[in-house]
């Protein structure tokens, strides 16, 4: 009775008639069958193949021409396809075992979760999570409400109170600039942080954090992917990383599949002009939530530069687990615990991050004013900002956006508040915001991986390319005459 | 024998911290940058804060070996 | 292998080594007790029957060489001392991260008298892909279809006799946590050693030649 005597074949014809040549020409003896060597060996499986190259040498290039002909004759990957065909067995099998009663209601959750997957209904329950989640709470209630509220508290109360202080209390203009006026690290730097920066981020986090604890991500996820995979892109891979934290995403992704040194710069460099961070354009996205008009258009824009990134890493990493791998933990009511926990656990984070990098930016700026270099450089930014068709007082959020992306969303905010912006402009800087590296870390990360003259070449090719994006982005604003 | 696990909240998936240590690779920002990587689908979570583990400990909130 | 990592550069070649047998199919290194691995996905309820196997003297630790952790203990059926080894989740026989990395290499090394693929029972359908490629590579196997308290909660009726018939493999069904099946499994463990031993190949795929 224990014989195992599996009555019918797996795959199909051809591929069974292939592994049975495979395992011909397999004449050491493995301690997994022969079949499964094959099997791996069709599939891909790295080490598999590295150790059959070392032991068979013999008929390793034979082998692998078998390899290479099967393939030839499907359009999908042997990867996917053997894991299809064992899955339809699999399925085939458990039909003929399995019954369930019919009288079974299914329950509110698996009944949400499947409409939520299908695109059908699932990208309306998209919209509607984007349009209440995102626009509603962090775009209305966050960056409008909360930071008006603490913005005209910080200036109105706050600053005078500083620089009073420094008035009376330090002697030396240079300090004063350091800690206050227009610049310094409290009235400035601190201020970004605590008054615009937190509030947004804050209601950001709360709500990704209950969105998330429902367990509708990797169902968005899924989602996404099925829209790519109909025009033909992959969006597998980068939607877990882009809506996590994913800032490191790119050197992980890049550096484990690319062979080539070429097409790893390659695919770095488009990365690094696409990489979403989610926090980063959380603020980006809030501040532009006044317009919506001019929230559309940069989402538009996003979703194109989206599709790029989609596209290259369909050509640039083939061989994709298939689809079902995955397991969906099942959707649930979002737990208050759960929720305060991780807002609080990412803001934390965060905070640790961006204070020190906007006291930083703080000093950096005072050291250029000093030395006259900043003044310098928003002299020679100036054209080119115009030539985008904003206006001259956007240099400096440009410059605080090189270091950092928020913080120049925080300055493009102050200055949107102040009147000095259009509707048109406000997309364009934001647009153009959002092409920079994403953030100091991350270029040290490319200085690390790629070494800094890679590094460097990338970056001094993203900020003009950006800057061009702008430029066109403007210009087919104006074209097309969209009042925003 | 009792060993902290974390759950990724994307896919569900069960793992030590070493475990997210390895997929990490040799990204430079490891050690730095204060997330976790999910193993199985490569989400990031920030790792949790002294005053939550704290907290739980407190409650007596622990998870066994899988 | 400028994919892999340091580590994995050394499971890589224990994984070379593992694969190779000598000429008899003689077990060459006898461990003087027969060996029991788990394997299967997380949350199936492993652990479970790990611990309803085991008992008191359980140690956990990293497999050597890497940072993988594995859990393992002894138990006692019909006589026969067996050393229990729990595994970190496997999906597949192709691994993706580096714990089924390990868990592969793990399961050639240690070469089990059996191994038990535990699977969740509301999930058979996805779950047997893996089976059939623990079938097809010629291990031992019994499969542990587990959680069938849930299952049954669902409406879910399964007919493991005819699994059975059809895989050509043992099925025992479990709700460990409630500790049923749990006798039944320890006497497919038994009786699988006894017939095992007597023909050495119990399943076609071992080691087909063309």
């Amino acid at each position: 009775m224990l014989t195992a005597t599996l009555n019918s074949t797996i795959y199909d014809a051809n591929i069974e008639a292939v592994l049975l040549k495979i395992e011909g020409l397999l004449l050491t003896s493995y301690r997994l069958s022969r079949r499964a060597i094959a099997v791996l060996l069709l599939q891909g499986d790295e080490e598999i193949h590295k150790i059959v190259a070392a032991q068979d040498q013999k008929n390793y290039t034979h082998i692998q021409q078998l390899i290479d002909q099967t393939q030839a004759g499907y359009s999908e990957s042997l990867h996917f396809l053997l894991s299809l065909q064992r899955q339809k067995k699999a399925s085939f099998l458990s039909q003929q075992v399995m019954s369930t009663s019919k009288e079974l209601d299914p329950s509110l959750g698996e009944h949400l979760s499947r409409l939520t997957l299908r695109p059908l209904t699932g990208i309306p329950i998209l919209l509607l999570v984007i349009y209440y989640g995102l626009y509603q709470f962090v775009g209305v209630f966050g960056a409008g409400t909360l930071v008006d509220y603490l913005e005209s508290g910080y200036e109105a109360t706050i600053n005078p109170w500083i620089n009073g202080l420094i008035d009376s209390h330090i002697p030396w203009l240079v300090m004063q600039e350091l800690l206050g006026k227009e610049y310094g690290i409290l009235t400035l730097g601190v201020r970004y942080a605590v008054a615009i920066v937190l509030p947004i981020v804050g209601t950001f986090f709360i709500a990704f954090s209950i969105i998330e604890d429902t367990g509708y991500l990797p169902r968005l996820a899924l989602l996404v992917d099925r829209v790519f995979k109909s025009i033909g892109l992959n969006g597998r891979a980068v939607i877990p990383m882009a809506l996590g934290f994913g800032c490191d995403t790119m050197a992980t992704m890049v550096s484990r599949t690319l062979e080539t040194t070429r097409e790893r710069i390659i695919a770095t460099l488009l990365l690094a002009l696409a990489i979403p961070c989610s926090a980063q354009l959380g603020v980006i996205l809030a501040i532009l939530a006044s317009q919506p008009l001019a929230l559309a258009v940069w989402a538009g824009f996003i979703v194109l530069v989206f599709l790029i990134v989609g596209f290259l890493t369909a050509r640039l990493m083939p061989g994709e687990r298939p689809s079902f791998y995955m397991e969906l933990p099942p959707m649930r009511w979002p737990n208050w615990r759960n929720v305060v926990t991780k807002t609080y656990t990412r803001m934390q984070w965060y905070l640790l991050e961006v204070l020190p990098l906007f006291v930083l930016a703080s000093v950096l700026i005072w050291l250029g004013n000093i030395t006259g270099a900043f003044q310098q450089i928003v002299a020679w930014l100036e054209p080119v900002v115009n030539w985008m068709g904003l206006p001259d007082e956007t240099t400096p959020a440009f410059l605080f956006g090189f270091f950092r992306r928020d913080f120049g969303a925080a300055g493009l905010f102050d200055l949107y508040q102040t009147g000095l912006l259009n509707g048109t402009q406000l997309v364009v800087t934001a647009a153009t915001l959002t092409l920079f590296v994403p953030c100091i870390a991350q270029f040290t990360m490319m200085i690390k991986e790629r070494g800094l003259k890679t590094a460097l070449a990338i970056a001094l090719f993203i900020f003009p390319f950006a800057f061009l994006s702008g430029y066109v982005l403007n210009w087919l604003i104006t074209i097309t005459g969209i009042k925003i | 024998m009792v060993i902290f696990m974390n759950k990724c909240s994307f896919c569900g998936y069960g793992f030590s911290n070493e475990a997210a240590v390895q997929s990490c690779g040799g990204c430079a920002l490891y050690r730095t940058c204060g997330k976790l990587k999910c193993p199985r689908c490569g989400y990031e979570i920030p790792k949790e804060p002294g005053i939550i583990s704290w907290y739980k400990k407190r409650k007596g909130d622990r998870q066994n070996v899988k | 292998m400028d994919c892999c990592p340091p580590k994995s550069k050394l499971t890589f070649q224990r994984l070379k080594k593992a694969l190779r047998i000598q000429q008899s199919n003689e077990k060459i290194d006898f461990h003087g007790q027969n060996k029991l691995i788990l394997v299967g996905t997380p949350n199936v309820g492993k652990s479970v029957i790990f611990n309803s196997l085991t008992g008191a003297y359980v140690t956990v630790s990293n497999y050597p060489g890497t940072t993988v952790e594995v859990s393992r203990g002894k138990t006692r059926l019909t006589g026969e001392t067996w050393e229990v080894v729990d595994t970190p989740g496997m999906y597949s026989l192709m691994p993706i991260t580096e714990e089924e990395r390990v868990t592969r290499t793990l399961l050639l090394e240690e070469h089990p008298e059996i191994v038990l693929h535990v699977i969740d029972a509301k999930n058979l359908e996805r779950m047997l892909n893996f089976t059939l490629q623990l079938i097809e590579a010629g291990l031992p196997i019994i499969l542990v279809i587990n959680m069938m308290d849930e299952a049954e909660r669902l409406g879910i009726k399964i007919d493991f006799k005819m699994l059975n018939t059809l895989l050509g493999i043992p099925v025992i069904v479990t709700s460990a946590t409630r500790g049923h099946g749990l006798n039944l499994l320890k006497n497919a463990i038994s009786e699988y050693q006894q017939t095992s031993s007597l023909g050495r190949s119990v399943n076609q795929y071992a080691n087909r030649y063309a």
